[in-house]
């Protein structure tokens, strides 16, 4: 038989590149939502995995509870013969795209509901302890968090995990890819949304209260309210995130959910790319995602000549990599940009028409 | 693990037990805490030190057929070695740079990534070349321990250890010069070095002391429980809760808060089991973390902010 050809080390790249696109959109939707938090609110989220665990491991307990219901499925689909139920599901829901589409819509629902009250809790410390008295506390949430989902049952089978039915069945061949671009287009309306958000006035006094909290507050601006909003809009996104990523993957285990990939990676990438510049973000979300990506796809390649595996690898590229940016260029590949108000023309009319008739200009009464 | 011993009958084996597990946790906390006072950020990597005494001592063991109690000092040199080079490598430049408390935490936790990779690759080397076949997951290293008034060796050495060590510290502080420029260099680190005190070598000397005390509570706690690659990160909430406990900036606070942790998770799952459930054991994590949030709730600045005095007369001054 012909070896595939193999291209640059890569033997397919049409699947590569579209898990290249569901993860970066992924991460995406989480380093935007980290950027909110800690770009723009002044929170640094040390936390993140734990809204992400929390809505992917609900979501997909519900999901699989409420497709069993709805397809009057017999026996207990969190328990021991839960690969079993979530097969037999999916061969129903291979012909049901109505119901395949309302569970896709209610995981993702349970996803938003289960990080925004995380969030909501998380308020509490989050306004009143300093930085590094928060981290320590919320590192010490999801390391919890993750031990309660391994021993307690009724959610996922405890450190078993469960898998849940395939939404995407109807697409036949197509189910990764539409799981993908369902991800893509979510992280596509989070971007647009934090976009429009630090570009309105509460973006501005995100970063007035940020910059000089002090300040903000003598102005009138009520920054703990301002802060719990923007903690819980984020914990609803990246909860959001996790449900998504149990719809792709389609099952849900408390391993994976380690504070190395879902909180630490997605740091990784807001500094990579620049702390308070969504566009920034963006690019070192791809950058990352691409490296990490690459190197899974091509890893087989060094297995063979290193007397150890090679994964490590990627734990010291990745940890160097952070504090050599640390280091050498702090603001990442994108520099926070001043905000933008009006544009440079309008401004320059304003101040033309005041020069003229300095009553004309001020705002009327 | 829990001992067997007969000599102190008044005592249930839990309460021993509770001992020897605070005293490990108290010793890592003070470690926590000695690099806490002089830098001023939680160090994410203090797991790192740990895990590098810990296996120091066990290669050591499985290779050279040491005992750890006699290889302590290198087990104590390697933890020192790294914490300088953390300290001098990343934390140093990056403060000298102006960096903040966010970055400068971020920059730990990346060092705690890194060492994940290299203490993987160190255990796939012990696995491999070295034949060490238990390299990645090994148990309590009772073979290896002595035995003494009818128990294993760990129960006397832990609480003793800790004794000598917080005892050692206290005259440090207090009785020398480099104990005085030390509590100089916390109190105020500009003052300080405008009186003459070399900030940068209190500074080298405190993280050298404290990855070394981190260490050797490493090789204590392979004898208690064992080990593996990432044992330190397993532990880390404990060290911080017990740091906070004691209120983060006091080293006897630390040893308090580190014994209060360390004892509380063996109590409160013994008696749990019993009375409880055998379940409850599976939630031992969560001891630290709900110690963490009852003294931020009710005591923010930890054991060391209590006024003895006054709670001792009563509220009177």
């Amino acid at each position: 038989m012909v070896p595939p050809l193999a291209i640059l080390g890569i033997t397919n790249w049409p699947s590569f590149l579209t898990s290249l696109l569901a993860l970066f959109a992924l991460y995406l939707i989480i380093t935007i939502s980290l950027n909110l938090e800690m770009g723009y609110a002044g929170i640094p989220n040390f936390g993140k995995v734990l809204y992400f665990m929390g809505g992917a491991a609900f979501s997909g307990s519900v999901a699989i509870r409420a497709s069993a219901w709805l397809m009057n499925v017999k026996g207990d689909p969190v328990g021991l013969d839960n690969f079993i139920i979530a097969g037999n599901l999916t061969a129903m829901l291979q012909h049901n795209i109505p119901d395949s589409v309302i569970l896709i819509a209610l995981t993702i629902a349970i996803g938003a509901l289960v990080g925004g009250v995380l969030g909501y809790i998380s308020i509490f410390p989050a306004i009143r302890l300093r930085e590094d008295y928060l981290a320590m506390l919320l590192l010490g949430a999801a390391a919890f968090f993750q031990i309660f989902l391994g021993n307690y049952s009724p959610i996922i089978n405890g450190t078993l995990g469960i898998g849940i039915p395939d939404f995407f069945a109807w697409a036949g061949g197509y189910g990764t890819l539409a799981a993908t671009l369902l991800i893509a287009a979510v992280a596509l309306v989070v971007y647009v949304y934090a976009e429009r958000m630090v570009r309105s006035p509460l973006g501005r006094t995100l970063r007035a209260m940020r910059d000089n909290e002090a300040a903000s507050e003598a102005l009138g601006k009520d920054t703990v309210a301002i802060r719990r909003n923007v903690l819980i809009i984020a914990s609803v996104i990246t909860g959001i995130a996790g449900a998504l990523y149990t719809i792709y993957t389609g099952d849900t285990n408390p391993a994976i959910y380690d504070r190395v990939t879902w909180t630490f990676w997605p740091w990784l990438m807001v500094i990579l790319g620049g702390v308070a510049s969504n566009s920034g973000v963006a690019i070192g979300t791809f950058i990352f995602v691409f490296l990490l990506q690459y190197i899974n796809a091509t890893k087989y390649l060094l297995q063979n000549i290193l007397p150890f595996d090679v994964t490590w690898l990627e734990y010291l590229l990745f940890g160097s990599m952070l504090i050599v940016i640390l280091m050498v260029r702090p603001e990442g590949v994108l520099k926070e940009k001043p905000s933008a108000t009006m544009g440079r023309s309008e401004i320059s009319e304003i101040m033309g028409r005041l020069e003229d008739e300095p009553d004309k200009g001020a705002p009327e009464k | 693990m829990h001992v067997r011993c007969n000599w102190i009958p008044a005592l249930p084996p839990y309460a021993i037990s509770a001992i020897v597990y605070g005293s490990i946790f108290a010793l890592m906390s003070v470690s926590l805490t000695l690099t806490y006072i002089t830098t001023k950020v939680p160090n994410f990597a203090q797991g790192v030190l740990v895990t590098a005494g810990l296996y120091t001592g066990f290669a050591l063991l499985s290779i050279n057929k040491i005992n750890p109690y006699e290889s302590l000092p290198i087990s104590f040199l390697v933890g020192g070695a790294i914490a300088v080079a953390m300290y001098v490598l990343v934390l140093n430049p990056l403060s000298r740079r102006g960096a903040s408390v966010v970055s400068l935490m971020i920059a730990t936790l990346a060092v705690d990534i890194v060492f994940i990779g290299i203490f993987g690759i160190y255990s796939d080397y012990l696995y491999q070349a070295k034949k060490v076949y238990d390299a990645k997951l090994f148990f309590a290293l009772t073979s290896a321990d002595f035995r003494v008034l009818g128990v294993d060796g760990v129960v006397v050495v832990a609480p003793v250890a800790l004794a000598l060590i917080t005892a050692l510290l206290y005259l440090t502080l207090t009785r020398t010069r480099f104990g005085l420029a030390m509590r100089a260099t916390v109190e105020n680190p500009n003052l300080a070095k405008i009186v003459g005190v070399n900030t940068e070598s209190v500074y080298l000397a405190s993280w050298f002391i404290a990855g070394g005390l981190a260490g050797v509570a490493g090789v204590f706690y392979s004898f208690w429980q064992g080990g593996s690659p990432n044992i330190g990160s397993v532990l880390l909430i404990s060290m911080f809760a017990g740091s906070i406990l004691g209120g983060l900036k006091s080293i006897y606070g630390a040893v308090l808060g580190g014994l209060v942790v360390g004892g509380s998770e063996i109590v409160v799952t013994t008696l749990g089991a019993q009375y409880i459930g055998a379940w409850v054991t599976a939630y031992e994590p969560g001891i630290p973390l709900l110690v963490m949030v009852i003294t931020l709730l009710v005591l923010p600045g930890g054991i060391a902010s209590l006024d003895w005095r006054r709670l001792v007369s009563g509220g009177k001054k």
